[in-house]
């Protein structure tokens, strides 16, 4: 089922960007009020900073028709009306912090599964109570709920009632703890001998059921063919105190409140020069609407296609008071159009609308006002919880004020743009500066005989130019690393906590810019290094004293820019690795692959970032499950990244990430195989080398093999492998090229090296799923400046599929 | 892509062209481009059919011989040859073909619906005094 409206659908993106940057910022925030040592010291503007936020989500999140975000969001923003308000009598900051983060989380969380249609809307009623209860608490109500009034409900009798239906009012005992699980049961017996049609309260799992029941009395509707044998069964209920045949006089004589005012129809909605044609609707949305203004305009958009909507009362959607107005007045609408049919269709559709019935001047007959009495009448009915009815109402009084905050908020100078356009950008530069070099440098020119002064100049001029274009549209998805860098915080001040290491954290050069990708795949990786250096790395209060320690347990996270690669760092000062200790422990999990002695200190501590891993002795909530690291390891490596740790015992340790600055260029190594241009990814290669005679093996079964210093490299002629005819198959003719990627080395015969350069990476056309390239030992391909196109060779599965072609072959 | 069914239910604009003296039509609306053959560059371990890549408008874009790609001869390339590129789900392909004959406006009652499913013909188009044309499903030409 999907989760929008299909009127929504184009807004979903922009809705899931906006409310997760809102919820990135609300963490922030979160965290600095959380420094403040009571309730009442919390700057004012965080507080308001807050409930702006608050109030954004839940507007937008009922736009989207996301009841439950919108409900969640609506929530805390009433508890920090209280707050901001001041009316608070006692305070728990802990609990109400710990609600907070929670709340951003499951916010959080929806936002991730949103697009996931398979994924149900999560039901967030236990922490929705939880903030109602806490908030009550605050107020001083001791968190009890406020009980139902001690009223009739009004809904007993609905007009269109057959005369045959009987209403029973069953009063229980006081003493019965929970009438409502005896109503449930009784309801069943009653099944056998009537058609209960309806209860009040309607629904008996509901929290509040036991509450209504004792106050008001349970109320059964049912049809049925022997009143005695009804009666019969109610009298032998348990804890049944008495129960009698209720009647609309008695509802009207019970309840003193007369039933309902008759609707007041605003003032200006019917204009004395309003022409006949002009129809007027009104459209009552449900309580549970949060921002029916917002609603009302995209119905109002929709109505356009069917309609000339003329004017609405009220007059103006934006306006501070409109949400009020409408819930109170309900939205007219007037218009003129060919098809009342369509549109009466489109207002009844609209989301949360309750009602939508044509309304007529008063003066011609007062029969449509009654319509809408008895339409009001059913809003009352799903008015929701009482507790909810409650808290509606300081929602509304500062509506105004953080609307008009909100106006200022938007005004900001910058822009979103869907990532796509932004890759079609990046294509068409690119195809500009081949094609620009493609004018310039063309062969055409060469035989001109004329001079090409002129020429030579602006052709300079344009290439400068779009040098320019390219770093700049380059630039365009730079994005800081401090976007990355701020998640941290929450991890941190989650971990501290639990664990009571109170760790500070560090930024240094978080202003460094990276491509938006990296930022986004760093996320990950930091996350799991971070925990890890506070829940391995530093040491617990007792420990640092012990070891004389006495600055404060830091973690620093740093980036910056070393030749073509972005540097990350994590250091902290904490407990460091013990060398011998991991060696050990390497030994143990049987992760040597050479002589202990032979480890050099880099070697042991990359031990710690290997699979099945993990020094500390007791798993924790946070890590030491042995997994995480290696995967940390292997996610940069995917990217073209490397991880490398450093340590030292009693100081602390480093985690660096090196990563590429963009992450599909690479640097490659092009080689001619019988015309065709391949490229080796540098990375991969060890050496290029001319290969002497006396340095190929042949072995007994026809494998062949390349001595090179100390070594036995099997020999992979590329020309052969890659199936293009190359006239050089002696490896002394043609150039060896000795790479390894991982465990795997080979060495590569190619006819020459024709350069090595820097490429952008392309993966082939789906289309070509079908060849199995990447089997084949190809990775993409690559246009080079001069338009052609190169094959860029995958490793792994080149060196790493080596011994079983061979076998296959052979 | 444009949905081929369209055109067999209610008919539209075929642009027709020869390989290996046989008449075939793709549907107009997922033909992206016809161009002189250009610069190709091998794709290793490719089947022959596939005679490369080509650099369009800065896309690394595959390219059929559309003959051998229908189980016909290998036949040799003159001024008249070109490359139909088609778009299929937003990806491209090129396929070399001997000449581009017309654009032709077909009605439904022309096409004869091919029994075949998933085949690389999906119906003909039958004239009394012409040749007959094969409507070519691009989906099923471009995947390998």
């Amino acid at each position: 089922m999907p989760k929008f409206d299909e009127s929504m659908e184009s807004m979903v993106d922009t809705f899931l960007f906006e409310t997760g940057e809102l919820l990135e910022n609300l963490d922030e925030i979160l965290m600095r009020a959380e420094q403040a040592e009571e309730i009442s010291m919390i700057e004012e503007d965080d507080i308001a900073e807050i409930f702006r936020t608050m109030h954004t989500i839940k507007g937008s999140a009922a736009m989207m028709g996301l009841q439950n975000m919108s409900t969640l969001a609506h929530a805390m923003e009433d508890m920090f009306f209280i707050i901001r308000e001041k009316t608070y009598v006692q305070t728990d900051k802990p609990a109400l912090f710990e609600l907070l983060y929670k709340s951003s989380d499951a916010l959080k969380g929806e936002l991730e599964n949103l697009s996931d249609e398979d994924i149900p809307l999560t039901d967030f009623t236990d922490l929705i109570d939880k903030i109602h209860g806490l908030a009550a608490f605050f107020k001083g109500e001791g968190g009890a709920q406020s009980s139902p009034e001690n009223s009739l409900p009004e809904d007993i009798f609905a007009d269109n009632e057959p005369d045959d239906m009987f209403t029973y009012r069953l009063r229980y005992a006081d003493s019965c703890e929970m009438p409502s699980a005896r109503a449930i049961v009784l309801l069943r017996k009653l099944g056998a001998v009537a058609e209960v049609c309806r209860t009040i309260p309607a629904d008996l799992d509901d929290d509040n059921a036991d509450a209504s029941i004792k106050a008001a009395g349970l109320f059964i509707k049912l049809v049925t063919d022997s009143r005695s044998a009804v009666e019969k069964v109610l009298a032998a209920g348990m804890n049944v105190e008495n129960f009698e045949l209720f009647t609309r006089d008695m509802l009207k004589a019970g309840n003193a409140v007369p039933a309902k005012q008759e609707v007041v129809i605003p003032d200006g909605v019917f204009l004395p020069d309003d022409p006949d044609e002009l129809l007027t609707y009104r459209v009552i949305y449900s309580e549970s609407c949060a921002m029916p203004s917002a609603r009302a305009m995209v119905l109002l958009r929709k109505l356009g296609a069917f309609a000339e909507v003329c004017r609405t009362v009220p007059e103006d959607m934006d306006a501070d008071g409109a949400d009020e107005a409408i819930t109170k007045d309900g939205l007219y609408i007037k218009l003129i159009t060919d098809d009342v049919n369509a549109v009466e269709r489109l207002l009844d559709s609209g989301i949360n609308v309750e009602s939508a019935l044509p309304v007529k001047k008063p003066a011609v007959t007062d029969k449509p006002a009654a319509v809408t009495v008895k339409e009001e009448k059913k809003q009352e009915e799903k008015t929701d919880t009482p507790a909810e009815a409650v808290s509606e109402k300081p929602a509304e009084q500062k509506k105004p004020a953080a609307k008009s905050q909100k106006k200022d908020h938007k005004e900001q100078s910058l822009l979103t743009v869907k990532l796509e356009k932004l890759d079609r950008l990046l294509d068409l530069v690119s195809e500009i500066v081949i094609t620009e070099s493609a004018v310039v440098s063309s062969p055409d020119l060469r035989g001109l005989e004329t001079k090409l002064d002129r020429f030579n100049k602006s052709s300079r001029e344009l290439k400068k130019l779009t040098d320019e274009l390219q770093d700049v549209v380059m630039s365009l998805r730079m994005v800081p690393v401090s976007t990355a860098f701020q998640k941290m915080n929450r991890v941190v001040r989650d971990m501290n906590n639990t664990l009571k290491k109170n760790a500070t954290l560090v930024f240094r050069g978080e202003d460094t810019e990276v491509d938006k990708s990296i930022v986004d795949m760093l996320g990950d990786p930091l996350m799991h290094i971070v925990r890890n250096a506070v829940d391995h790395g530093i040491e617990t209060p007792e420990e640092r004293a012990a070891a004389g320690k006495t600055n404060a347990p830091t973690v620093t996270l740093s980036a910056g820019y070393e030749s073509n690669e972005v540097v990350i760092s994590c250091k902290d000062n904490g407990a460091g690795m013990d060398a011998a200790k991991i060696l050990a422990k390497a030994k143990k999990n049987g992760l040597l692959t050479k002589p202990e002695s032979e480890y050099t200190e880099k070697e042991i501590f990359n031990f710690v970032v290997m699979a099945g891993f993990s020094t500390n002795e007791s798993v924790t909530q946070y890590s030491g499950r042995g997994v995480g690291m290696d995967v940390v390891k292997q996610n940069i490596e995917k990217i073209g990244g490397k991880l490398i740790v450093s340590s030292q015992l009693g100081k602390g340790s480093m985690f660096t990430i090196r990563i590429p600055l963009s992450l599909s260029i690479v640097d490659v190594l092009s080689v001619d195989i019988g015309g065709s241009s391949i490229s080796i990814p540098v990375a991969t290669v060890r050496e290029a080398f001319s290969c002497r005679e006396d340095s190929v093996i042949v072995d007994p079964e026809g494998h062949e093999f390349i001595y090179l210093r100390d070594k036995c490299l099997p020999l992979i002629r590329l020309g052969e492998k890659l199936q293009l005819e190359t006239e050089i198959t002696d490896p002394t003719k043609g150039i060896c090229i000795y790479c390894r990627e991982g465990a795997c080395e080979a060495v590569l015969l190619a006819d020459r090296i024709v350069c090595d350069q820097q490429v952008v990476v392309k993966p082939f056309s789906p289309l070509l799923d079908g060849l199995h390239l990447k089997e084949a030992g190809m990775a993409g391909c690559s246009i080079l400046g001069d338009g052609s196109i190169t094959m860029i060779l995958d490793m792994q599965s080149l060196l790493g599929g080596e011994a079983g072609e061979e076998e296959g072959n052979g | 892509m444009a949905d081929l069914n369209e055109l067999i239910e209610n008919g539209g604009q075929l642009l027709t062209f020869v390989a290996g003296d046989e008449q075939y039509g793709f549907y107009i609306l997922d033909v992206a481009d016809i161009i002189e053959i250009p610069e190709l560059t091998r794709i290793p371990t490719a089947p022959p059919f596939i005679k490369g890549l080509m650099n369009h408008r800065g896309k690394a874009v595959p390219v059929m011989d559309l003959r051998m790609r229908l189980g016909k001869p290998e036949g040799e390339y003159d001024d008249h040859s070109c490359v139909i590129v088609l778009e299929i789900n937003t990806m491209q392909c090129g396929l070399i073909v001997d000449r581009v004959s017309d654009v032709e406006r077909v009605t439904p009652d022309m096409i004869v619906r091919s029994p075949v499913d998933n085949g690389l013909v999906r119906g003909f188009v039958m004239h009394e005094d012409k040749s007959r044309i094969s409507i070519l499903d691009p989906g099923v030409v471009a995947r390998t």
